[in-house]
């Protein structure tokens, strides 16, 4: 599987690459909204995990803008977060077009899982 | 409202008092000075009574006068004030009668009066008719005979008797017109002073209640102004707290991950089992500071009243059954007896994800608490329209003067416990916070030794406490 991590914690994406890496999925990383959002533009991923707060550009910029040009429907993207987002603004994001949640901090088996292969 | 109200009843009553009082200095006044009238009327009265005595005493006496006259002197002329008297006479003593009319003293004096006035002009007749028929030494005989003037003495004595009979009363009078009048007086300065005072007592106290109310006014706009500063204390609070947690929950997610990263052979390479059983304690001790994070940032927004809830109408029995399964892999670890014996098929309207939020914190509790082969019950049962939940255990107990401090924050049973347990000391101020949310309550049953029963008891369709967001 291509995929591509999204999180502004460097830490966070050293280390879920290198166990997806490991379980034979193919890691791209981006450390910034922006650089995100340009990688899902140029390239096909199979599921993109993608941090909520990030500063400067975030997670639900980056929803806003692949809803806008439509591009959010080729890609399976999975919102990943700590923070104490209501269902509310959940159930918001995946109408937009997000296919599901999974909170920080979250098992590996169960983020392979919902990556599936 | 009902201060609006007291201001305006106030003003009202402070402004009708002083009207209402001058109104009845007025009143007073005008009888008095009327009833001070009257008694002026009688003292004139009294004089005209004395000058109509003095009328008819003249008349009788120009009678007399008259006729004596004629008699000494027999020329005509002296016939004048005779006649003149006789003329009146009798209209003077009607004028009297009528005067007096209301006094019996007088009209028996008067009486008398007109007696002897008639016996005067009978007697003065006779010498009278003598005289003229030239028998002028007969008639002087009568008018020795003093006859004559015993009736006049006895005259004088009853228009003596008459005006002294008028003095007393006017003695009477004039002290009752004095009394009326100093009344008067007394009743117009003592009443005008003390509707002074009214007046100025009411406009004091009109002036102090402004005063409060612009006070009371200032005090809400500052109390307004406070709670508007409470409010973005709360908010900001409430901001700090979910970055916190955010912050908090990020290097977690790095050392839970390289933890499980480790125990996978496949990613990293075997490790030896002091290693395995190192990297298992880093995994379930991460396990449990992300709970207490969690705790606390819930306990966190009870106290913000920030918590979210929504409601729908769902089934009992399902949540119920989702707790066996939520719960049964650690049942069976623990070596637990875990039984849901609902027997009711209940629907609600109400959070079914933070009642298992609270299902989850007692049953942590309860397996906390049991002993080996223990056992736990969950229940649900209708109860006048609401629905009490329980969750059964049979370990050691509560003991009585350990029961009131559970609901409270960081509170546990046995400092001693701590480690083995692992509980957050939150737990249960969760489950209170959202029973009590939910419009329910939440309270214990425990025997030390037998056991320990919580229940709580959430209404159907009932309207979360409005401090609380409905999302």
């Amino acid at each position: 599987m291509k995929v591509l991590l999204i999180d502004d914690n460097e830490t966070i994406t050293e280390m879920m690459s290198k166990y997806l890496t490991a379980k034979g999925h193919q890691c791209s990383v981006a450390n910034d909204g922006r650089s995100g959002l340009a990688l899902i533009n140029e390239k096909k991923f199979d599921v993109v995990l993608l941090d909520l707060a990030m500063p400067d550009f975030t997670g639900v910029d980056v929803i806003e803008d692949l809803s806008k040009s439509g591009k959010i429907k080729d890609n399976k993207i999975i919102l990943f977060t700590a923070s104490s987002i209501t269902d509310g603004e959940i159930d918001t994001l995946i109408k937009k077009g997000a296919h599901s949640c999974l909170k920080k901090p979250v098992k590996l088996a169960v983020l392979l899982q919902v990556i599936g292969g | 409202m009902f201060k609006q109200t007291t201001h305006a009843k106030l003003i009202v009553i402070a402004s009708l008092l002083p009207i209402a009082s001058f109104g009845i200095v007025g009143t007073i006044s005008y009888y008095e000075i009327n009833s001070f009238l009257d008694d002026e009327n009688w003292v004139k009265h009294t004089y005209q009574v004395v000058g109509q005595a003095d009328d008819v005493e003249k008349s009788i006496l120009d009678i007399e006068t008259g006729e004596r006259g004629y008699l000494l002197t027999q020329n005509i002329a002296f016939l004048d004030p005779y006649n003149s008297g006789l003329n009146h006479i009798q209209a003077q003593l009607d004028s009297l009668r009528t005067s007096t009319v209301d006094n019996p003293v007088q009209q028996a004096n008067i009486e008398k009066l007109a007696l002897l006035v008639n016996q005067k002009i009978a007697f003065v007749n006779q010498t009278q008719t003598l005289g003229t028929s030239g028998n002028l030494d007969a008639a002087s005989t009568l008018v020795k005979s003093l006859e004559g003037k015993k009736t006049m003495d006895s005259i004088r004595q009853v228009i003596n008797d008459i005006k002294n009979e008028e003095n007393t009363l006017l003695d009477k009078r004039s002290e009752a017109s004095k009394t009326s009048s100093q009344n008067t007086l007394n009743t117009i300065i003592v009443g005008t002073a003390i509707a002074i005072i009214i007046t100025i007592i009411s406009t004091i106290a009109v002036y102090k209640k402004m005063k409060q109310r612009d006070e009371v006014d200032k005090t809400n706009i500052e109390l307004h102004l406070e709670t508007e500063k409470l409010k973005e204390r709360d908010n900001a609070k409430a901001e700090l707290s979910a970055m916190v947690s955010h912050e908090l929950k990020t290097p977690l997610v790095t050392i839970s991950g390289y933890a499980e990263m480790l125990r996978d052979e496949s990613v990293l390479g075997k490790l030896n089992q002091e290693q395995i059983h190192a990297v298992e304690t880093i995994s379930s001790q991460t396990i449990k500071l992300e709970r207490l994070i969690s705790d606390i940032m819930d306990a966190q927004k009870m106290d913000l009243k920030k918590m979210k809830f929504s409601k729908r109408e769902f089934a009992v029995d399902d949540l119920m059954d989702e707790q066996i399964q939520i719960h049964s892999k650690l049942m069976n670890d623990k070596n637990i007896q875990f039984t849901n014996t609902t027997r009711e098929k209940l629907t609600i309207k109400s959070d079914p994800d933070r009642l298992n939020q609270v299902f989850a914190n007692l049953i942590k509790n309860a397996v906390d608490f049991v002993p080996d082969n223990g056992k736990i019950e969950i229940n649900a049962a209708r109860k006048n329209g609401d629905v009490v939940f329980y969750v059964k255990d049979n370990g050691k107990g509560i003991p009585k003067e350990k029961q009131d401090g559970l609901f409270k924050k960081f509170y546990q049973i046995d400092t001693s416990l701590k480690r083995s347990h692992g509980g957050t000391g939150l737990g249960l101020v969760i489950c209170k916070g959202i029973t009590e949310a939910l419009g329910g309550k939440i309270w214990l049953e425990s025997e030390v030794g037998k056991g320990t029963t919580f229940y709580f008891q959430i209404p159907n369709n009932e309207t979360i406490d409005q401090n609380h967001k409905e999302v």
